[in-house]
Order: C-alpha cells, then sequence, then structure tokens
C-alpha cells in the first residue's frame, strides 16, 4: 500500500485530504510542520508528499530544499498545496524542485486526481 | 640752450601742449601741440611770440608768478588751474609743472620749469565719461546680482520641489507596496476557510463519510458555487490591483497562440455547459508561435469569454477566433482573437462605461449576473500592457463581439 506523506497545519485542510486519501486506499502520515516532514521523509521514505507552505518554525520552502539536497529523499516527488497563488510564489517553487503546485481552495478529489496520476492507485 | 634742445627731443612727438618757460614766465621753447594750441609763432631760437606766458593766461600775474615761483623750487610736479585766453582752445587747462634742470652754477637764472598742459574740458568730459561707464556697469552689476539672486532662490525653490516630489512619491509607492501586501494577505487568508468549504463540500459529496440522497447532493452544489463565486471574486480583485498598481510585468517568451486559445476555452467550458451554451473555437491549421506573455494573453481570453458566456442567453454560442493580421508598412502581422457572441448585445450608450472597473450593465450600475464587473478592465489593461488592443462592436438584441489584437513583443516602437 501506497504511503503518502501530508504536511499541513491547518485542521480542516489536514482532515479534509487525509480523508479523501485514506478512503482511496491510501496509507495516509500526516504532520503539521516542516521539520517532522523532513524526519519522516528520511524514516519513511513516502511516495509521494503533500506540502502546504506555510508551516510554523520550519516552511514548506526550507523543508523541500533540504528534501531535494538530501540524496536520500531527493527522488520522492513533493506536490505543494498551498494558498499563495502569486507568480512569484510558483517560480520560486519551480526553482526549488517541487514537482507539483495546486492553489488553494481545492477539492479533495482534484488533489486525488493528482496524487493518482503521479505515483497510480494505491 | 641744452634743456630746449633735449625738450625738443621728448616733447615734440607729444600730443599734449609742453612748454619751457623761464621762472618770470618767458617761454624758452614750445612743441608743436603747444605752438598749435596756443598760436605761437617762434621768429627765431627761443623766440616767440608772444614772448611770455602771462600773455597767454588771464589769471592774475601774481598768480602765475606764484604757481611758477612753487614750481621752480621742485622737480616734483606741481599741479594748477589756469585759464588762458582767446586762441583756437579757448578756456581751462590743468596745468602741471615742475623745474627743469639749472644751470651747473645752480643760479636761479638757469632754472627752467617744464609746463604740461591738459584742456579741463577734455579731462572733465573723460571723467565724466569714465563715471558714467563705472555707473552704467554698477547699475547693470545690480540688475545681474539681483537676477542671480532670484536664480539661486528659484534653484532653492526647485530643490524643495524635489525633495517634497521625492517624499511623495515614496509615500505613494509604500501606499501601493502597502495595498499589494495587504490584499496579498487578504488573498491567502480567504482562501484559507474558503479550502474547507470547499473541502468538506467535496468529502460529502464523494460519499466519503456516507451515502448522500438527491436533495442533499443539490444543495452540495450550491454550497460549492457559492464558494465557486467567492474564489473568482478574489482573484479578480487581486488581478485587477495588481494590473491598477502597476506591478505587473510582462514576461515574454514564444508560445503557440493556437494552445494559449485552446486552453482559455477549455477553463470557460463548464460555466457554459452550466449555461447550456454552445463554444466554438476556430483556428488556423498552422502553428501561431509568437513571442508575448502566454498566461496574460489566456486571462483576457476567459475574462472575454466569460463575459459572452455570461451574457448569452441558454441554447445560444460564444465563439472564439484566432487569425493573423497583416500589419501596415513595415509592422509585422498581428494576432487576432475574436469572441463573438449570440448574446443580449451592449447599447452605444455603455460602449464604453462596460470597460469602467466594478461597472456592470442592470440596475443602478450593480451587476445581477454575478462578478464584480473587473473582467473587461483588466482584459484592456493587459492589452495595453502587451502593446495591443481591444475592439468592440456590439448591437442590443444582436449579440456583442470583442477583439483583441496584439504584436509580437520586442518590436514596440517608442
Amino acid at each position: 500500500m501506497k504511503c503518502i506523506l501530508l504536511v499541513e497545519d491547518n485542521f480542516d485542510s489536514r482532515e479534509i485530504y487525509r480523508q479523501v486519501l485514506e478512503h482511496a486506499g491510501f496509507r495516509v502520515c500526516a504532520v503539521e510542520c516542516g521539520g517532522d516532514a523532513v524526519r519522516i521523509a528520511r524514516e519513511r521514505h513516502p511516495d509521494l508528499i503533500l506540502m502546504d507552505i506555510g508551516l510554523p518554525r520550519m516552511d514548506g520552502w526550507e523543508a523541500t530544499t533540504l528534501l531535494k539536497a538530501d540524496e536520500s529523499t531527493r527522488s520522492i516527488p513533493v506536490v505543494a498545496i498551498t494558498a499563495l497563488t502569486a507568480p512569484e510564489d510558483r517560480r520560486r517553487a519551480a526553482t526549488i524542485g517541487f514537482e507539483g503546485y495546486l492553489e488553494k481552495p481545492i477539492a479533495p478529489r482534484k488533489v486525488l486526481l493528482e496524487v493518482e496520476g503521479r505515483i497510480g492507485k494505491p | 640752450m641744452v634743456e630746449a634742445e633735449a625738450f625738443a627731443c621728448f616733447a615734440t612727438p607729444l600730443p599734449e601742449p609742453h612748454l619751457l618757460v623761464s621762472p618770470g614766465a618767458n617761454i624758452l621753447a614750445a612743441n608743436p601741440a603747444a605752438r598749435e594750441a596756443f598760436a605761437l609763432t617762434e621768429n627765431g631760437p627761443g623766440e616767440f611770440t608772444p614772448p611770455s606766458l602771462a600773455a597767454l593766461v588771464e589769471d592774475s600775474p601774481d598768480r602765475l608768478a606764484t604757481f611758477l615761483r612753487s614750481c621752480s623750487r621742485t622737480n616734483r610736479m606741481i599741479p594748477a588751474g589756469l585759464s588762458l585766453k582767446g586762441g583756437r582752445n579757448e578756456g581751462r587747462y590743468m596745468c602741471s609743472g615742475a623745474r627743469m634742470g639749472g644751470g651747473t652754477n645752480g643760479k636761479v637764472e638757469g632754472i627752467c620749469i617744464l609746463l604740461r598742459f591738459r584742456r579741463h574740458q577734455e579731462a572733465v568730459q573723460t571723467f565724466q565719461l569714465l563715471n558714467r561707464q563705472i555707473d552704467r556697469l554698477s547699475s547693470e552689476l545690480h540688475h545681474r546680482r539681483r537676477i542671480e539672486a532670484e536664480l539661486r532662490a528659484q534653484a532653492q525653490q526647485l530643490r524643495e520641489y524635489a525633495l517634497e516630489l521625492e517624499v511623495q512619491r515614496e509615500r505613494a509607492e509604500s501606499a501601493s507596496r502597502a495595498k499589494s501586501e495587504f490584499l496579498g494577505a487578504m488573498s491567502h487568508e480567504l482562501r484559507t476557510p474558503l479550502n474547507a468549504i470547499v473541502g468538506y463540500v467535496d468529502l460529502l459529496d464523494a460519499e466519503v463519510s456516507g451515502p448522500v440522497n438527491q436533495r442533499q447532493r443539490e444543495q452540495l452544489d450550491r454550497i460549492r458555487r457559492g464558494a465557486r463565486h467567492l474564489v473568482t471574486f478574489i482573484v479578480e480583485i487581486l488581478e485587477f490591483s495588481r494590473m491598477d498598481s502597476g506591478a505587473e510585468r510582462v514576461n515574454a517568451t514564444e508560445v503557440d497562440l493556437r494552445q494559449v486559445a485552446q486552453e482559455a476555452l477549455e477553463m470557460v467550458e463548464p460555466a457554459a455547459a452550466e449555461a447550456e451554451l454552445e463554444v466554438r473555437l476556430t483556428l488556423p491549421a498552422d502553428p501561431v508561435e509568437m513571442v508575448t506573455d502566454g498566461p496574460k494573453v489566456r486571462q483576457a481570453l476567459l475574462n472575454l469569454l466569460s463575459n459572452g458566456v455570461k451574457f448569452t442567453p441558454g441554447g445560444g454560442s460564444v465563439t472564439l477566433t484566432l487569425s493573423m493580421e497583416e500589419g501596415e508598412e513595415d509592422t509585422p502581422p498581428r494576432a487576432r482573437f475574436s469572441v463573438r457572441d449570440t448574446g443580449i448585445g451592449i447599447a452605444p450608450a455603455h460602449d464604453e462605461r462596460i470597460f469602467e472597473p466594478f461597472w456592470q450593465v442592470g440596475k443602478a450600475g450593480r451587476g445581477h449576473l454575478g462578478g464584480l464587473g473587473l473582467g473587461l478592465p483588466v482584459a484592456r489593461e493587459i492589452a495595453r500592457l502587451l502593446g495591443g488592443k481591444i475592439e468592440m462592436t456590439s448591437a442590443l438584441g444582436e449579440g456583442s463581439s470583442f477583439t483583441l489584437t496584439i504584436p509580437p513583443l520586442g518590436s514596440l516602437e517608442g
């Protein structure tokens, strides 16, 4: 069973994505800050990471930069789900190495489509 | 006489009358200027008619004698004013005199006096001329100083204005930045709770938490539409604000405009389907490659298409056509997008108002069909940014046609 690492500090968003992914059959590991994301990614090597940008202590930019710099986690696809929508933000994501960029608000079924599009069915 | 000879040597070429006289006022020698001025004739060496200076001057003999006596005592220059009678140069003379030489035995008899005459009138005239010139120059200098002072004051004034302008400019930029930041933050803050609304509605609709009946499904659909409108508002306001504050930059790359048209059409298809409208796309067979800002063109087209959908009743159609238009003279060909709808049309009185931000047709200018009324202003601003334009033709009840024309970037004049 494929594993998704969900990094989201907002309760509702976290619940919504976790439910739609688990309902589809994925295993979901949810964390609330960038530091935990990097640690879990290194330990468990999820198949895909859904990364919010606005996170406490270490944000999504920093966490993903670390993940892409680390040989062991570099190949895990990271898809941003964020309320940041300015062109500069998209450019920054591309530069850091995000594989995808989803703008909130977004229907969870669309998130599921994006995930399955990248790593296939659970 | 030796002194006379020496006198002749030096005084002959001088323009001013010069005389050599004895202390008793006998004229011993005269230069040509003196002979002419005083009508002297030389009968023999040292013998003149008239023989004495006393004959030439009007002043009392005592005065003349006193003067000559003073002269005879010193070889420093003694000045005096003498009036000369008659002759061709009547009038007052400034006379300067001094002792010149003397016999080797130092006796009084050997003393002679050198006199130089300068016409008083001439002296006065040159003096007055000098005075006038100094006066005039002073006046001019005063004037000039005044002007300089004024210029300095104005320059100071200008410097102050420039500083003031700089302050204002910084204030305006700061306000603009604050506005952008505020709107950016607003957008972010609004999207997060909206995500919860959209998210839970979708989860319920997907029956993740259990089955949903038809009526519930319809209600979920209404919630979803409300949320979508909110998102559209946020997007439009932000886009308009960026345009309005001049923060938008053009990213020019080579794009196939057919793809841009395709994407815009796809984005409006859901709304068109909901309104039971047909959307049609007419593209050239060959690629239409051009250097411009693809995403912005797509946004402008989407705005035009959305408007077409909004104002066309069910059963109608909205058609997007792309073609190339030849430029005049040496200008390169332009791309021409035409959005034609079979909708309600636009009254001539509203021709320009539709491009006003927030203005919408309907009672008291408030849209009854939803939206903020920013689609057209933004589309026109995009056209302007990209060096192009939007034109509109319409008639009430006959639909409208909006044409977006854009040139290749990097080829704009001026």
